[in-house]
């Protein structure tokens, strides 16, 4: 079954945004989300006779999304710029002056990313989704494919791994500031 | 709902301060602005351009079938000159994302078996084969959506064929321009994934080859903006500061709208 371009078009703005958002979320860097957001709507362009209407659309393109996010973060090159110690303290080490200072928005978002982008992909998957976009915990199972209990527990795992990089940032600050 | 915990940014939850600070901070991110149209217009352009350089290597033999009767029957001398420049300066103008040679492959091999040929068709492209076939495409990249890029006043390529084949002779001079067109942007294109993938893969001098082969084959191709970006992430990549930080303050400065300049702000001086 074909879209047409009208349709496909509909698809297009309907859903950007949160193609963007999820994709920045599932740890694509911020210069490379619109080749991939690009990616997606052509994925799902040629795809669209797979999708399937027993779902949400929105659900079928959180899973192409999840695909290309995983393909990206696969890729050698990628895997560089990922949470290595190094960079890590890099993206920490604006940390202290910021926080005292109450902080550009800004700032606090790339550290929050940061510790995202820490998190095993299917614990930040669960995460994203019930934390960030607000999906009842039975979506987020049904979108996932996965079972009530696993969604719950990938949440609770990927909660004490969000607060125990939350303290060691605050432990970095707390000794900076000394 | 039933049974879900509390959200962390919920006001009863137990996330501290320091936890609700920081997942606010990404809860409401947003794309920057002019990237939808830009990214639409990347797609509009790919799916032309890939249609167009798989017409000009003659591989629509087959792709009549699907909407063929109606475009045979069309009369396509004036209809095919207009549609085909517009969809030319759509390519040279908004030619955004990088597809890689596969893709682009698969692209024209699918737009070629008709996937695309339900919507309203407005471009018609000869085939090398059969010149008097008509392929009917249903993207005519459209220039409204072209408003994130640049836009210089579009710059007709010129054929680069001065002496024409005798096949080509046959085919519009626009369509044989627009062919030629999508094929230098592809090629482009290509050449800057490469520098790119080159550059993303650690190889900074490989990276630095490529675009500066892509500054002497397109000094004027539709991807200079990409282009500049690249070069600029490549100056900061090799550690050169001062270079990064002055190209990518004159590219904001050239292109305000553009969504690279977002992306650039990240290389202005931090204190």
């Amino acid at each position: 079954m074909s879209i047409s371009e009208a349709q496909f078009r509909a698809l297009h703005d309907a859903h950007f945004d949160f193609v963007w958002r999820c994709l920045r979320r599932l740890g694509v860097r911020e210069p490379d989300v619109l080749d991939l957001t690009q990616k997606v709507f052509l994925t799902a362009y040629f795809k669209h006779g797979e999708f399937e209407r027993r779902s949400a659309i929105t659900t079928w393109l959180f899973g192409i999304c999840q695909r290309v996010a995983s393909d990206y973060r696969r890729s050698a090159p990628i895997r560089r710029e990922i949470a290595t110690d190094a960079a890590e303290l890099d993206a920490y080490a604006a940390a202290p002056d910021e926080l005292a200072a109450g902080v550009e928005a800004k700032q606090r978002a790339r550290l929050a990313q940061a510790i995202l982008e820490k998190l095993p992909e299917p614990q930040r998957a669960v995460f994203v989704l019930f934390e960030l976009e607000e999906m009842s915990g039975e979506e987020i199972a049904k979108l996932l494919d996965i079972s009530l209990g696993t969604m719950r527990s990938r949440l609770r795992l990927a909660r004490e791994a969000f607060r125990r990089e939350v303290r060691r940032l605050s432990a970095i600050t707390a000794k900076e500031a000394v | 709902m039933s049974g879900d915990p509390e959200r962390l940014l919920s006001a009863s939850s137990d996330a501290d301060e320091l936890e609700r600070e920081l997942l606010a901070s990404v809860r409401h991110v947003h794309p920057p602005r002019g990237a939808q149209a830009h990214v639409w217009s990347g797609l509009a352009a790919q799916l032309a351009a890939a249609t167009l350089v798989t017409a000009a290597h003659g591989s629509l033999g087959v792709a009549t079938s699907g909407g063929g009767a109606s475009a045979a029957a069309a009369a396509p001398a004036a209809g095919s000159a207009v549609a085909s420049g517009a969809a030319a300066s759509g390519a040279t103008k908004t030619g955004f994302g990088v597809l890689s040679k596969a893709l682009v492959a698969k692209l024209g091999v699918a737009v070629a078996l008709g996937v695309a040929a339900a919507g309203a068709g407005t471009l018609w492209v000869a085939t090398h084969e059969s010149p008097q076939r008509l392929v009917r495409h249903a993207w005519p990249a459209p220039s409204a959506v072209v408003s994130g890029l640049e836009q210089r006043p579009s710059v007709t390529e010129p054929a680069l064929d001065g002496a024409p084949s005798p096949s080509s002779t046959k085919r519009p001079l626009a369509t044989r321009r627009a062919a030629a067109t999508a094929d230098r942007l592809a090629a482009e294109s290509q050449l800057l994934a490469e520098a790119r993938a080159q550059l993303r893969s650690g190889d900074v001098a490989a990276a630095r080859g490529s675009l500066k082969r892509l500054r002497t084959r397109f000094p004027k191709g539709g991807l200079r903006q990409e282009r500049e970006v690249l070069a600029i992430e490549v100056l900061s990549e090799r550690g050169n500061t001062r270079a990064t930080e002055q190209r990518a303050r004159a590219f904001i400065k050239a292109h305000p709208e553009s969504p690279h300049s977002q992306n650039l702000r990240r290389f202005l001086g931090r204190p």
